[in-house]
């Protein structure tokens, strides 16, 4: 059976597809209604998302360490609420917030520091609720 | 007129005609036919998977290629591809060392069947370490593919013979089921995500592309849908055969599986059967990845 890290990692690395996947549905969706300079933001960070993906799924990141098992709980979380928040999202400013917050946590994931997951993971919740 | 009485056998005759008769028993017996089947099904299942490893590497340098088209307007080269893909080629290469340990163990399992004798293979041992040392695979599967290495490096010089067959099978039952279930699920979570984020950044160049542009020039629009539609067709068929070589590493696991349960009896004509049908599944599956990469 895989480890508990590969498996959340496999969750992580399909969330960031889903959130990716969320954004480009947003963009065509609001094609006419975006500037060409928001839709370039906007494919920036799927961009950037995408990428993180495929770096989880190869497992070049890795989130070794027993402590690391509660962060990537709130990973999970955090991509999770990301996701929902943009299906459910008004205004394309919030769309950058929110896009912005999971290119951030994916940095942090990729720092493999637990504090910054921490903070990152804290900034995505309160971006994806408010 | 008497009949002369038949000579009765010398006892070194009737000794070696008895070790004939012993040979003969024992060898119908522990028949590998079940078991050089398997082998071979098996070999051609793994040999696939480098193939897929291949243009999954590839994918990503194409993937690469279209983010820095549509994010950056300054020149790239491949040196930039292959940067961009570093991570996932390393990942790669350790799966490929996993199966080729893996697809070495299975020609050594051949060799024994067909009681031949093979050339040492150093390199297949070295594989086992290096991958341990990749630590991309748990403490189990690693101690698992180093144990194989060590077996299919050690078939031609430990002496391990036909003989030894059912002791082979049943010492390495275990190994091979921890690094099939594995690349099983390396092949259908891990590399079907990687096959699936390429889609998704395929639709989403071309989409964008085609929205840009379609208004100005409809006929080019034409073509690059078109374009789009041939590789989008070419990814599905991929990610399906992913999906069916992952499924027949479990077929590959559930084969030994059967030759371990009936190691007692390696020719009996039920396991035979059991292994004709998993080879005809396995070698579905081949064709499936053969058509499609």
């Amino acid at each position: 059976m895989p480890s508990n890290t590969t498996e959340e990692s496999r969750a992580i690395a399909k969330l960031y597809s889903e959130l990716a996947s969320a954004l480009a549905d947003y963009r065509f969706g609001h094609w006419t209604e975006l500037s060409k300079a928001q839709r370039a933001e906007i494919e920036s960070h799927e961009w950037t998302l995408l990428t993180y993906s495929s770096n989880m799924a190869s497992r070049a990141i890795r989130l070794a360490g027993e402590e690391s098992g509660p962060a990537l709980a709130g990973i999970v979380r955090a991509t999770k609420r990301l996701t929902a928040a943009v299906h459910r999202v008004a205004s394309v400013k919030h769309v950058f917030a929110l896009a912005t917050s999971a290119v951030a946590l994916g940095g942090a994931i990729a720092s493999g520091h637990a504090l910054a997951i921490g903070e990152a993971v804290s900034e995505a919740l309160s971006v994806a609720d408010g | 007129m008497r009949r002369r009485a038949a000579p009765r056998p010398s006892q070194r005759v009737r000794i070696h005609c008895l070790t004939i008769f012993v040979i003969a028993l024992t060898s119908g017996c522990t028949s590998p036919a079940a078991v050089t089947r398997y082998a071979k099904s098996a070999a051609l299942t793994t040999a696939r998977l480098p193939d897929v490893t291949d243009a999954l590497s590839q994918s990503c340098r194409r993937t690469t290629s279209y983010r820095l088209r549509r994010t950056s307007s300054e020149w790239f080269g491949d040196d930039s591809l292959r940067a961009a893909c570093v991570g996932r080629d390393a990942a790669l290469r350790t799966v490929t060392r996993a199966n080729r340990v893996l697809s070495s163990y299975f020609a050594a399992l051949e060799s024994l069947a067909e009681n031949k004798l093979t050339d040492y293979d150093a390199k297949v041992d070295a594989l086992g370490d290096a991958v341990g040392e990749a630590a991309d695979f748990d403490k189990k599967q690693v101690k698992a593919i180093e144990d194989l290495a060590k077996f299919a490096s050690s078939r031609a010089t430990d002496g391990y013979r036909r003989s030894r067959l059912r002791d082979a099978i049943a010492t390495q039952n275990e190994n091979v089921q921890v690094v099939t279930d594995a690349l099983h699920d390396i092949l259908d979570r891990d590399l079907a995500q990687l096959l699936e984020n390429d889609v998704a950044a395929q639709t989403s160049f071309y989409r964008a592309a085609l929205a840009e542009s379609s208004d100005r020039d409809p006929l080019t629009a034409i073509l690059v849908r078109d374009a789009y539609d041939a590789r989008a067709a070419e990814l599905a068929e991929r990610s399906a055969a992913v999906r069916s070589l992952a499924q027949a590493l479990l077929t590959v696991g559930r084969g030994h599986q059967a030759l371990f349960d009936a190691r007692d009896h390696l020719g009996g004509k039920a396991l035979l059967a059991t292994i004709v049908s998993n080879a005809r599944e396995l070698d579905a599956a081949v064709a499936r990845v053969n058509k499609a990469f």
